[in-house]
């Protein structure tokens, strides 16, 4: 018995190796190629995900229901904080509805005054999540909108209240939107009331922190936070969140979206994009002298890896 | 007629697929989209590494490469790093498991589980070669310590409710090769 597999043994283990060599060889190579032509592989990886997925569909919708259900279920135990809790928010809540309501008002007036028309050019579609990617070091989420119904790579992605993400990756069925929490993340954004141009860099953590470009006195923890529209890669001015300031002082920023629970997103048509196709693509030539202003104007979320 | 011994291998070589896929599916659930503070384990490489050592034809490499190639494309890691990476350690893991019949469990964890910190750590220096952004060090010692946390759950759910178990001298076909 023990003698007939070690002669099995030492036929096969010869040209098993060199068979094994050769998968990680070409498992390699795999990797260099993804490593040279990121935009061709990563477009491969989106068509494979398509073309797997859909086909899950039907799975993931009730598992995902069941799950939030039990949590849903564990979060009656502590009913009487959260009421507590929401008694507070409420009567905070009242008094912003009277602030709300006058500012209302007097917007309507302007607008009136001055016959306004909101930019028609921003329309949205909405997207269901599918997934998220899985991987403990990378923030992504798959939407069921693609290609099909008009996405492009670079749409900004808000839920909402708030800036989400960005699009990257789009199949024919099925999108990604890399969340503003990966740590690929980078996206130029302005704080009001100062006006500073900052870049929000995403570090895996739910509140992201800023790089400011110039000026750190002007700007407080509760300054709201919007996108600045530079670079082109998103429109302006959608919120982002508030300013808030980390246990080391550095100035963090408090998300408007609610990342805990992101079922559905809009995905804003910006027909301006610009497409990227090759590595290194993303910044278009005449966006050269807006980037000496920051380090890095647009995201690099194609870059990317676990 | 068919070798009953060959249609159980194919069986169970099916149940390896059919697991290897839910602990991807249920990676993927949108459960919480917010940043864990604790990176999850690495389920496939727990499962993967105890039916290397307990039944190695159950596991055949290309099903062990297919499954860790999805895996990468649907986890948005570099394509084809860690598939390679981590075909090494199952190999040798392989060659383990075949020249000694009998690893006591906790041997059998701690091979594993040093295997899975080498492999970590070459992944992450290949990332730092290549100029990948790679999670911090923290963040990585985090994802072994779960790993660990989670390989005897998976090697109990592995003997105990799949029945991988080392071969016996019950399962040695006529021409005594494990079946």
């Amino acid at each position: 018995m023990a003698r007939d597999r070690h002669t099995q043994d030492e036929y096969t283990r010869p040209v098993r190796r060199v068979l094994i060599g050769v998968l990680v060889v070409v498992l390699l190579a795999v990797f260099v190629v993804w490593r040279i032509d990121n935009p061709r592989v990563e477009r491969l990886r989106s068509a494979a995900i398509d073309k797997i997925l859909p086909s899950f569909e039907w799975a993931l919708v009730p598992a995902t229901r069941v799950t939030r259900m039990v949590e849903d279920f564990q979060s009656y135990t502590r009913i009487y904080e959260q009421n507590q809790e929401l008694r507070r928010e409420l009567q905070q809540m009242k008094s912003w509805q009277e602030a709300a309501i006058q500012l209302g008002q007097e917007n309507a007036r302007l607008l009136d005054l001055n016959k306004v028309r909101l930019n028609a050019q921003l329309t949205f579609v909405t997207g269901v999540v599918l997934t998220d990617n899985g991987s403990p070091f990378r923030r992504s989420v798959l939407l069921n909108v693609g290609a099909r119904d008009g996405i492009r790579d670079g749409w900004a992605t808000m839920d909402g209240l708030g800036l989400v993400g960005r699009i990257s990756g789009v199949g024919e069925q099925t999108s990604r939107v890399i969340l503003l929490t990966d740590s690929n993340s980078r996206v130029p954004v302005r704080i009001q009331p100062s006006g500073q141009n900052a870049l929000l860099i995403g570090d895996n953590t739910l509140a992201p922190p800023v790089d400011i470009a110039d000026n750190l006195e002007d700007v407080r923890p509760g300054d709201r936070v919007v996108t600045s529209g530079d670079g082109k890669v998103f429109p302006a001015d959608i919120l982002v969140g508030q300013i808030a300031q980390g246990p080391n002082g550095r100035l963090r920023v408090k998300l408007a979206a609610d990342y805990g629970r992101l079922e559905f997103l809009r995905v804003l048509r910006n027909p301006e994009a610009p497409a990227i196709s090759s590595s290194g693509g993303l910044v278009s030539p005449d966006e050269i002298p807006l980037s000496e202003a920051l380090t890095e104007p647009v995201e690099d979320a194609e870059a990317s890896d676990g | 007629m068919v070798d009953p011994a060959a249609t159980r291998r194919l069986m169970f070589r099916g149940l390896f697929v059919a697991l290897c896929a839910c602990i991807i599916f249920i990676n993927m659930l949108p459960l919480t989209t917010e940043p864990r503070r604790v990176p999850g384990p690495d389920l496939l490489f727990c499962m993967t590494a105890i039916w290397i050592m307990r039944r190695p034809r159950w596991a055949p490499v290309g099903l062990i490469v297919l499954v860790h190639l999805i895996a990468d494309l649907f986890f948005l890691r570099p394509v084809g790093l860690w598939p390679a990476i981590s075909l090494l350690g199952y190999e040798y893991l392989r060659r383990k498991s075949t020249a000694t019949t009998e690893i006591p469990p906790l041997v059998e964890f701690g091979m594993a589980m040093i295997l899975f910190v080498g492999l970590v750590a070459l992944n992450a220096a290949v990332h730092l070669l290549f100029g990948i952004p790679h999670p911090s060090f923290g963040a990585s010692a985090l994802h072994v310590i779960m790993t660990a946390v989670a390989y005897p759950l998976v090697m109990a759910f592995s003997v105990y409710v799949t029945r991988v178990r080392r071969a016996r001298p019950s399962d040695f076909d006529g021409s005594g090769l494990i079946s």
